[in-house]
């Protein structure tokens, strides 16, 4: 019987087997994952799930028993170790090897170590999975000093669930303003705002040079100087791609694995979804690497439908969200590259979109607590839309008619 | 046990039988139903959960939410009866419930 192989067991892997069942699959399907847990949510572990409002098992992504009725094999706590592409098999870390006849990687990210005197202490912590989160929130309370390394937007949301839990919390970023990767000033500006008003205390054009333990506390060496005592710490400065197999196994790698639009490496028979896959995107017309559950999902179906030998390429528009005290950040598109904003709504009531535009035209929107707005942007953008910038910040009527 | 069904725009049935402390959304992803996708997880950021909920049956849930209101505004085949089924939570004391799928979850 023929064989899929799938390595890693998380967004893009879980819903990549149950994908293969559901079109039509009728092999084996084996998913090996090297975390010790069945695949669960990885969004919540920064947001709900840190704030105690979602427990772990609403984490699970799929339940134990829908793996059984897809008759999908799940090998937990087994790392990969080499991928022989001309004998199709992969070897596990245990000794074994698997052989397949079609193999999606699904190895997603990790998280980009700090490298400072002192970075290697117990306290120091990063937040990829649920392991590392339960690390983290034991060590976060009412009478506890948490410091976060990074004003992306893990390390947003890390701080501001851990003040709603009562920490007290403060922010080191190296960058003159937050989420600087992604958002315009104005919006830097609105979350700088929002944390400050929770108590949220953000140290831009900041960093951190040494971590050094003071007693039953530690101590943060700031780059001006100034020390900083706390309690823990986590580091939120980026993702690494994991894509140490497939370099070795000899497939094209470059910022992730390279794939086509049908989720296909430069090996025929081997598919690349997720964080980990650098993907052609029909909108941008470049290659890009996203870091998102829906591009997981998507992807995760188009690799499927194509082993199942139906017709289905990757085309979907990027998005993602971000929830941080009362504020639910949605947006829609890749802002690179604009050369304008526009602003609709009521910054000041926390109600608002920010439209990017290049030369005219709509390539990405950010909307705070504006769902509608959001929704609309979402499916007219990758149409190809120019709209007068009067006309879109008018909230008078609609935009979008 | 009562059941959740499912019934998509070709009037084709799938039955579930309910599980308490799950949604409308789960149950139909850990039962592989097409037609409901649920890409957020349930955070009320994605719509890919649309379904219409009969009035008669809207009792048994908690009304909608102003985030939920808003992201249903600008969803594809809106009607009076939509909800995301994301916010649709199952309890033991439940009678069987009838959704509608809309045509396609975008
Ligand atoms: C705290 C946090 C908050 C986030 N919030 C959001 C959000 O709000 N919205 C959003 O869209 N996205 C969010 N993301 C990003 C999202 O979680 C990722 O895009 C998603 O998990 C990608 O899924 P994946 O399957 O590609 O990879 P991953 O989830 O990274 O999973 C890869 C799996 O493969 C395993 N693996 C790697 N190498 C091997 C090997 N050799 N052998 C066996 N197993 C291996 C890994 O251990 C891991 O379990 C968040 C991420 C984090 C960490
Ligand atoms: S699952 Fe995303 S809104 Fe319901």
């Amino acid at each position: 019987m023929q064989q899929v192989v799938i390595i890693g067991a998380s967004h893009g892997g879980a819903e990549a087997a149950i994908a293969l069942r559901t079109q039509g699959w009728e092999g084996k399907i084996l998913l090996v994952g090297d975390e010790p847990t069945l695949p669960y949510q990885r969004p919540p572990l920064s947001k709900g799930y840190f704030h105690q409002a979602v427990s772990d098992q609403q984490l699970l992504i799929k339940k134990p028993t829908l793996y059984e009725k897809a008759k999908v094999e799940v090998m937990l706590g087994e790392s990969v170790t080499a991928i022989d592409k001309a004998n199709k098999s992969i070897s596990l870390a245990s000794g074994a090897s698997i052989s397949f006849d079609y193999l999606i990687i699904a190895t997603g990210a990790r998280a980009r170590k700090l490298s400072i005197p002192g970075s290697d202490l117990s306290c120091i912590n990063y937040l990829r999975t649920l392991a590392d989160a339960d690390k983290i929130i034991s060590q976060v309370n009412a009478q506890s000093h948490l410091l976060v390394v990074g004003a992306g937007y893990i390390g947003l949301e890390i701080a501001a669930s851990a003040s709603k839990l009562g920490a007290k919390v403060t922010v080191l970023e190296s960058f003159p303003r937050v989420l600087s990767r992604v958002t315009n000033e104005q919006m830097s500006e609105f979350y700088q705002n929002l944390h400050a008003q929770h108590g949220v205390d953000i140290k831009l054009n900041s960093g951190v040079t040494e971590f050094r333990r003071s007693g039953e506390r530690y101590v943060a060496v700031l780059p001006d100087g100034e020390e900083l005592t706390f309690d823990s710490a986590v580091i939120g400065i980026g993702v690494i791609p994991n894509v140490e197999l497939a370099e070795l196994a000899g497939l094209e790698c470059e910022n992730g694995i390279v794939v086509d639009n049908k989720t296909i490496t430069s090996e025929p028979g081997i598919f690349a979804i997720g964080d980990v896959s650098n993907h052609p995107n029909p909108f941008y017309q470049r290659q890009i690497r996203l870091e998102s559950v829906p591009n997981a999902m998507e992807q995760a179906k188009v690799a499927a439908a194509t082993i199942c030998g139906k017709e289905k390429t990757h085309d979907a528009f990027p998005w993602f969200w971000s929830d941080q005290f009362d504020v639910k950040l949605q947006t829609a598109g890749l802002s690179q590259g604009y050369d304008s904003t526009v602003i609709r709504g009521d910054i000041a009531a926390k109600k608002f979109a920010l439209f990017y535009l290049k030369e005219g035209k709509v390539i990405a929107v950010d909307a705070i607590n504006s769902p509608k707005d959001f929704m609309k942007a979402k499916m007219l953008i990758p149409t190809g839309i120019s709209i007068p910038e009067s006309k879109l910040a008018d909230t008078s009527s609609d935009w979008f008619e | 046990m009562a059941v959740v069904k499912y019934i998509d725009t070709n009037d084709n049935v799938t039955e579930v039988e309910m599980e308490a402390g799950e949604t409308v959304m789960s149950l139909a992803v850990n039962n592989m139903v097409d037609g409901i996708v649920g890409e957020c997880g349930g955070a009320q950021a994605c719509a890919t959960c649309h379904c219409y909920l009969d009035e008669s049956l809207s009792k048994y849930f908690s009304p909608r939410s102003e985030m939920e209101e808003a992201m249903l505004e600008a969803a594809p085949e809106r009607k009076e009866s939509s909800r995301l089924s994301c916010q649709l939570e199952l309890n033991d004391d439940l009678p069987d419930i009838e959704v509608r799928l809309p045509a396609s979850q975008y």
